[in-house]
């Protein structure tokens, strides 16, 4: 396991609190591991890669 | 010709690279107040004076369970999520957006959705830039917006002929 240290805007920090404190998890340390697993799934590489050349597909060839 | 819809991204990373005018030839092409409000938060001098077919237009009440549904599990923003209800609403079948997560939803919802690669690639199809402009403008990506992509995909892109 690594230890991250990063800074957060304040008003994303009241809304992890209030998250934690109304039991959505367990802690805010589940909380934000949860939400970069689900950003990281989301942005796989490999995904952007097919947008990305599906757009240059439809900008040579599209019919808009 | 169907509605057309941009979100924010491909408003802020053309006009990042004085591309705006590569959003001609879609009409309409509509913008949520939320995006268009989005976009010039990031680049206050954004302007579309050059697109002569965009028209900012009220954000759509967002209310279908499904729509709902499908943007709290993609973790859409309010602008994203505009972009898409909108589409919905004017039965439009294009949605401009660079991010990955509201193009997965969008598509899920039958969208076709393209971004702001395609965008600079189609001014060759139309005749609006040269090859080599287009070759030109993809290069300047990494230094000039904030539209992140790897390097080695972006070499890629600018190896592929225009017949491709």
């Amino acid at each position: 396991m690594k230890t991250l240290s990063i800074e957060c805007p304040d008003e994303l920090h009241e809304r992890l609190v209030a998250f934690v404190e109304n039991g959505w998890a367990g802690d805010s340390q589940q909380a934000i591991i949860e939400a970069l697993r689900r950003f990281l799934d989301a942005h796989a590489p490999e995904l952007t890669e097919v947008q990305v050349l599906r757009d240059v597909e439809w900008g040579l060839h599209g019919n808009d | 010709m169907a509605v057309t819809v941009s979100d924010a991204g491909p408003l802020i990373h053309l006009d990042e690279i004085d591309g705006l005018d590569l959003l001609e030839g879609f009409s309409p092409l509509l913008i949520p107040a939320t995006v268009w409000g989005e976009a010039h938060r990031h680049r206050p001098s954004c302007s579309l004076a050059l697109v002569a077919e965009a028209q900012v237009v009220a954000d759509p009440a967002i209310d279908d369970p499904v729509q709902l549904a499908l943007f709290k599990a993609f973790d859409l923003d309010a602008g994203e999520r505009a972009a898409i209800a909108l589409l919905q609403v004017r039965s439009g079948r294009l949605l401009l957006c660079d991010d990955s997560a509201p193009r997965l939803a969008a598509e899920s919802l039958g969208c076709v959705v393209r971004g702001t690669i395609g965008l600079i690639v189609r001014a060759v199809r139309r005749g609006t830039r040269s090859l080599a402009e287009v070759r030109q403008l993809l290069g300047s990506l990494p230094e000039r917006s904030t539209l992140h992509v790897s390097g080695a995909l972006l070499q890629r892109v600018l190896a592929q002929p225009p017949e491709a």
